[in-house]
């Protein structure tokens, strides 16, 4: 048993007059291809997920896969029935009531008559909706639906199972329960196809994992690396998009007319210029202001805010030393702040440091830097802040059990 | 049914929603004979019985619960798809309402002639559906398959469409129905910025969910309903402490001892001291590799909703005896801003790098509220940092 494809391709015509073209070499200008060339070779027993971006062709595959829709380029060679577990409440006749639909269910997966009472009894009794088992599923909350739904695969002797996204659905009892009966069931069944938007649900239920990107396969290979691949992509995108936005916000950031801050830079702990700060290494932060007018009661402050917009730590000179910065023309006020402990994620950074008098902003300017650490693994969840340096886990005692 | 409303409840001047005592029952047609029905003798289902709550302008309230519990009808109920069957409900302005994700009025209908039928419908004027319609397109992301019939979206697409129709329009309440799960991180990334954005400009509403972290990061309050009752309405955390208290939980080979106390405490820190936690956990089946790690979190929830995730310290330790363990964890002087956090303790099989996400958990427990006492200076008040970093000054005029 196995399912093949090799330059299985979907295309969607632009219009209808495009489709009776179908002969053309030439792709029209509006045509769309939810699929191109896509090749793989599935074996019996494996269990395989796939993933990629909405829109990018998962519904699309399945649906080919399942014979719900035809490629139109391509070969396709499946063996084995199909049974897909998908698009909650597509088969549901909302005038009959939950055990009606689900003794239709039953009968459409071709259970013989002697049996049908006792399955749907398993499956009224997995679902668990007490008396509402009995009222027209129109009144179902959009959860109890999803329940049936799931809970009618419990009729299915799966010899190739596809899931689509059904997995999210109930309750946290339900939950358990559902994750329990797919287990069950992914091991009785010879093939498992699963899509799934949850790197953890597909990490768990399979082995190997294909990555559809724009239509086309762009990893093939073991879930956990293609699913920290995908994490990694899906992340990376994210951060240089808000870096590009940062680094914007930075160059725009240089306010002040009559008081100017002329630098503003950010130093290693060694004084060092080059923006990279070690993990729990000192910031220095070095800053040149100059006013044409004389000022005073001035104060300054300096805000350190993350990638994702997050302010870190701020401070203010005055509340700090209980003084206020006076300003004169022709002078220059040099200022220097250290940061001991810069415990924060790795990523990019932005400080900002603002002259005020009397609440009313005078100058602003703004600096990158960006953070290392080779000392503690980087995963993807990571925390903003690390206090690995300032946590100690001590065993206070031990009752051995006999 | 009393339709009076309770005059013993005073008046909220800020309230946008208020329930009093409201309930609805459905009768049971299908198992009624046509005399019981005429005779108004049919049986009734009680669906919701006798809720009392409001919900204040600029808040969004989560309603949790078991599947049954009558949530989504609750939701149906304020949106006026349904009407009582006793009690009151005020409702100030017309809610945009996103629930019953994939059900399309017009199965036929493209994305862009949903979006003018939906319009159309709460006579907005042409020129602004057309703008709006534009930035659907825009913000929805799925190309050509706008003009394409919805039959042939897929699952994510039709959230997304739904999603950005219902969030078009500046609406002072939203009713939310598990619309969030939908979707890839990348359309869940901007969804989550979109309501943000809403709830900080004012936006108030109900949103019913099985993600206990939205519920956390979205909802400072919320209602544990069961059995078409308000079980609990309060903090979040504590609903779902509550809630989460009654799924039943299968022997373990590992399990933290006394979780319900860890839910009930409340830790505290005071600035500039050591924060020491102590838990205790019981070891019946030994691990093959006879060691687990320790991961303790710290999470904030910041004030228009978001949480972030601060601090995870972990370790490894041997657990080659069966028995009870004592442990305390010991922060030094974490430089964290006074205000309210949330902890989270997890015992799990040590992940393959040495630091990662677990794959195997032996048990968890999470939402324990933690307050860091303290005054903050003046200056952090309008905009709260997520640490105290001590800040060296140093000025010359040269």
């Amino acid at each position: 048993m196995y399912i093949e494809c090799r330059g299985l391709s979907k295309r969607y015509f632009a219009s209808p007059i495009e489709y009776l073209r179908l002969g053309r070499q030439e792709e029209g200008s509006a045509d769309f291809w939810a699929l191109k060339d896509i090749s793989f070779r599935i074996e019996e027993g494996e269990r395989v997920g796939i993933i990629g971006r909405n829109g990018a062709g998962k519904s699309t595959l399945l649906n080919i896969l399942s014979g719900y829709s035809h490629a139109t380029e391509g070969e396709l060679a499946v063996t084995g029935k199909v049974t897909p577990v998908m698009e909650i409440g597509s088969s549901i006749n909302q005038e009959e009531t939950g055990r009606e639909n689900i003794r239709t269910a039953g009968r459409l997966s071709g259970i013989p008559e002697s049996e049908l009472a006792g399955r749907v009894q398993e499956v009224i009794d997995f679902v668990d909706l007490g008396e509402y088992i009995d009222q027209p599923m129109k009144i179902y909350s959009s959860g109890m639906i999803a329940k049936v739904s799931f809970a009618c695969i419990l009729f299915t002797m799966p010899e190739i199972l596809v899931i689509d996204e059904v997995l999210g659905v109930g309750d946290a009892a339900f939950k358990a329960k559902s994750e329990a009966k797919t287990r069950e069931l992914c091991e009785k069944g010879k093939i498992l196809l699963m899509v799934s938007h949850s790197m953890s649900t597909i990490r768990k239920y399979t082995d190997r994992c294909i990555w559809l990107d724009k239509g086309r396969i762009r990893m093939d290979g073991p879930s956990a690396r293609v699913t920290e691949a995908f994490e990694l992509s899906v992340k990376k995108e994210q951060e240089s998009q808000m870096l590009a936005q940062m680094e914007k916000a930075t160059e725009n950031s240089v306010f002040g007319e009559r008081v100017r801050i002329g630098l503003l830079q950010v130093l290693r702990e060694d004084g060092e210029p080059g923006a990279e700060i070690r993990i729990h290494q000192a910031i220095r932060v070095k800053a040149e202001i100059q006013s044409e007018a004389p000022l005073d009661q001035v104060d300054l402050q300096i805000s350190c805010y993350s990638l994702r917009g997050y302010l870190l730590f701020a401070s203010s000179y005055h509340e700090s030393t209980g003084q206020w910065l006076v300003l004169e023309p022709g002078r220059t006020a040099m200022l220097e702040t250290r940061i001991e402990d810069c415990n924060f994620n790795t990523g990019a950074y932005q400080i900002s440091l603002a002259a005020r008098q009397k609440g009313v902003l005078l100058a602003k300017r703004a600096a990158l830097f960006r953070v290392v650490n080779d000392q503690y693994y980087n995963y993807l969840d990571c925390p903003q802040v690390y206090y690995h340096n300032r946590a100690k886990l001590k065993k206070l005692h031990r009752e051995e059990s006999i | 049914m009393d339709q009076k409303a309770d005059l013993s409840l005073p008046a909220q001047q800020d309230a946008v929603l208020q329930a009093v005592r409201l309930s609805k029952s459905f009768t049971d047609v299908r198992h009624a004979t046509l005399r019981q029905l005429l005779g108004g003798q049919a049986r009734q289902i009680e669906v919701l019985r006798e809720l009392t709550f409001q919900v204040k302008k600029g808040e969004l309230l989560g309603v949790i619960g078991h599947n049954g519990a009558g949530k989504s009808t609750l939701l149906r109920l304020l949106a006026g798809v349904y009407k009582p069957t006793g009690g009151t409900l005020q409702v100030l302005s017309t809610p945009s309402t996103l629930f019953e994700m994939g059900v399309f009025l017009d199965a036929n209908a493209t994305g862009r002639k949903y979006c003018r039928d939906y319009f159309e419908f709460l006579q907005v004027p042409k020129a602004e559906i057309r703008r709006l319609t534009e930035e659907i397109e825009d913000f929805i992301e799925i190309g050509p398959f706008f003009e394409k019939s919805v039959r042939e979206y897929s699952s994510g697409m039709k959230a997304r469409l739904l999603f950005a129709v219902a969030t078009a329009r500046k609406a002072d309440i939203y009713l939310i129905d598990e619309a969030l799960v939908v979707g890839d991180e990348y359309f869940q990334g901007k969804a989550w910025k979109r309501l943000f954005h809403l709830l900080s400009h004012g936006a108030s509403g109900v949103i019913v969910t099985h993600d206990m972290d939205s519920v956390v990061k979205l909802c400072e309050n919320s209602l544990y309903l069961k059995d078409g009752r308000i079980t609990y309405c309060g903090k979040s955390y504590q609903a779902i402490n509550e809630y989460l208290g009654l799924v039943a939980q299968k022997a373990q080979q590992i399990s933290l001892l006394d979780k319900k106390g860890m839910g009930e405490r409340v830790y505290s820190h005071t600035k500039g001291g050591n924060f020491t936690f102590e838990f205790s956990f019981r070891v019946d089946d030994v691990p093959p590799s006879r060691i687990m790690t320790i991961a303790f979190s710290i999470e904030s929830r910041q004030k228009h909703g978001g949480i972030v995730h601060i601090c995870k310290v972990d370790n490894n330790v041997s657990t080659a005896y069966r028995g009870v363990y004592d442990y305390q964890i010991t922060l030094e002087n974490p430089d964290l801003v006074p205000g309210e956090y949330f902890c989270t303790l997890t015992l799990g099989d040590p992940p393959e790098n040495g630091e990662g996400p677990f794959v195997k958990i032996y048990d968890e427990k999470r939402w324990m509220r933690l307050d860091v006492a303290g005054e903050l200076p003046a200056m952090l008040e309008q905009e709260k940092p997520l640490l105290e970093k001590q800040v060296r000054w140093s000025v010359v005029c040269i």
